[in-house]
């Protein structure tokens, strides 16, 4: 039995959703990472869906491609929440908040 | 792949080398004066080696790049900002600053070689690829001074953001993959378009909308500006637009006709969204960053008039006028930025950016005080400086092609934008207060920044020198 691949779909946008959903609702940071991270993997997804529609293994090297990307930026995430952790002790990006304007 | 293409890929090489040497550099042996010298003699090397084989028509090298006249052109605005911002770095960090110096430069060099790969690309790895390795080596210098709450902040909101922003990017090349089959981006857009496709499309513009700060995603802008240390924002507003405009018109270009009329009407009301609540949300700013960070929200709403109207006549013509209004803008943000910088320091919790903080700078550093005015009534689109060319260019093709509400847009907004120049302008030449910033002697950088302050006066007065040129330039006429 195969999956069709409309299925597929609605399974990348769930994840997103779910991504997005968590990075607008967390105050906690590292759970915003998550989210982010989330986010990017529903779109590394949608490429090895498009491979596979189409028998061709670019969309796997692309998925590959991102997976370096996503790493790189986390690691620059955890160092910024590291810095954030000095600065105030906490994790929470409420209380990061003083520009305005 | 030939010599030929290795050849063409020189610029880009030498970078690459650059950044090893740096790197084998600052295990060696840590000196800021000599990373400086690496870094600038990179880019000057590279900018030798883009002038001397300036592409004259398109060639490709391997399926992920191809060199061409446009991309030629931007490169060589992008090494530009790269030299500019290795110049000034210098005497903003000072010789014995608190944080590390050799790893800026290694970071810039990396950013240049990003952006200057996401001109040329023409495939979706090489497309993914170079725009993460230009934002993330920039997110890395916008929080460069640690010690800085602000530039946290900053940093933190743009990584969240811009990946949310890369998330959209990739669903979408991913929609455009699904229904094409084709991740060459030429071949990709020229298979008949679906629904699937035309979401994916417009997925796509949204993800670079954001790192162009076009209006419904512009909300990270004044915040990143500001809590950057100032020669980061200078990088931020300059290398990273260019480059990513350079792709933005290279896919708005590609559109299909069938699709062309939404592309349009959509793309208009970003511009003049962004050119109308960039410069309305700018009157009220007192901080000098994120006026300015309001002010290139604007700008790029003017420059993307000049995308809808590419689609809508002949491409050569447009392409000189986004050309010249982006050389435009690029030369006046470097100026006005690296006066802010040459008043600054790195190790400073706050950088000299708050109108009264600048009131009567004239009196006090009179050269700084008359580039930063010649920079901002270039912005405004005064006559004699190159901003008032640049703006010639694009109301002339908005009123070729009768698109009347951009140019209702264009020159409203222009209006404000002038009345809050003006202010800047004005405060410069009040009366001094007693304790002014002293400005860094710096004689490399201050000469860069003369050279930079005397083109945009000269081809504001004879804007032929370059308009021929850049005809032949970009290989169209």
């Amino acid at each position: 039995m195969t999956v069709p691949i409309e299925h597929g779909f609605v399974l990348v946008a769930l994840l997103w959703a779910i991504g997005l959903v968590g990075l607008l609702s967390r105050k906690n940071t590292l759970f915003m990472l998550m989210s982010m991270e989330i986010m990017l993997n529903a779109g590394a997804l949608a490429f090895i869906l498009a491979g596979s529609l189409w028998q061709q293994a670019d969309g796997q090297v692309i998925y590959i491609l991102i997976l370096s990307i996503a790493a790189a930026e986390v690691g620059l995430g955890l160092a910024l929440l590291i810095r954030l952790r000095q600065h105030i002790g906490d994790l929470d990006i409420d209380k990061l908040d003083e520009m305005k304007g | 792949m030939s010599i030929q293409e290795l050849w063409l890929l020189l610029p880009v090489l030498i970078i690459s080398a650059g950044i090893l040497a740096l790197m084998l550099q600052a295990s060696w042996k840590r000196s800021c004066y000599l990373a400086q010298g690496i870094c600038l003699v990179t880019l000057f090397l590279a900018l030798a080696a883009l002038i001397n084989n300036y592409p004259t028509d398109l060639k490709t090298i391997t399926i992920l790049f191809e060199y061409e006249p446009i991309g030629g052109f931007f490169s060589l605005l992008l090494l530009m900002v790269g030299i500019s911002v290795a110049l000034l770095q210098g005497p903003y960090m000072g010789a014995n600053s608190k944080e590390v110096a050799e790893e800026f430069y290694l970071l810039l060099l990396l950013s240049c070689l990003g952006a200057m790969l996401l001109v040329m690309s023409r495939h979706i790895g090489s497309v993914i690829l170079s725009i993460e390795l230009m934002s993330l080596s920039m997110l890395a210098i916008l929080a460069y001074n640690r010690e800085r709450k602000l530039a946290l902040e900053g940093a933190m909101k743009y990584l969240l953001l811009s990946g949310a922003a890369t998330s959209v990017l990739l669903m979408g090349f991913a929609l455009l993959y699904a229904s094409s089959g084709q991740m060459m981006l030429v071949d990709m857009l020229q298979s008949p378009m679906g629904l699937m496709a035309k979401s994916g499309f417009v997925l796509v513009l949204a993800g670079l909308a954001f790192k162009l700060s076009l209006v419904p995603l512009h909300f990270w802008t004044p915040d990143v500006y500001q809590g950057a240390p100032v020669n980061s924002t200078l990088l931020l507003t300059t290398l990273s637009k260019a480059a990513v405009f350079a792709l933005f018109i290279k896919l708005i270009l590609l559109v299909p006709t069938d699709f062309e009329a939404d592309m349009v009407r959509m793309l208009s009301w970003m511009a003049i969204a962004s050119m109308l609540l960039g410069n309305w949300l700018a009157l009220q700013q007192q901080s000098l960053k994120r006026l300015m960070a309001y002010s290139a929200i604007a700008h790029m709403g003017y420059v993307l008039v000049a995308g809808v109207i590419a689609m809508g006549i002949d491409h050569s013509l447009v392409l000189e006028g986004v050309s010249y209004y982006l050389l435009a803008y690029l030369v006046a943000s470097i100026l006005i930025f690296a006066v802010l910088t040459l008043l600054s320091r790195l190790d400073d919790q706050q950088d000299l950016e708050e109108l009264p903080q600048l009131q009567g700078l004239f009196w006090q550093h009179p050269w700084l005080a008359t580039i930063m005015t010649i920079a901002f009534l270039s912005l405004a689109g005064m006559p004699i400086t190159i901003g008032f060319i640049g703006k010639f260019y694009l109301l002339t093709l908005a009123v070729k092609l009768s698109a009347w509400w951009l140019v209702t847009t264009m020159l409203v907004g222009s209006a404000v934008g002038l009345y809050y120049y003006l202010r800047v302008i004005f405060t410069l030449f009040a009366p001094a207060k007693s304790d002014m910033p002293q400005a860094q002697a710096a004689y490399l950088s201050k000469i860069w920044i003369g050279l930079i302050a005397a083109s945009l006066l000269l081809l504001g007065i004879l804007p032929g020198l370059l308009g021929d040129q850049l005809r032949s330039i970009l290989s169209i006429g």
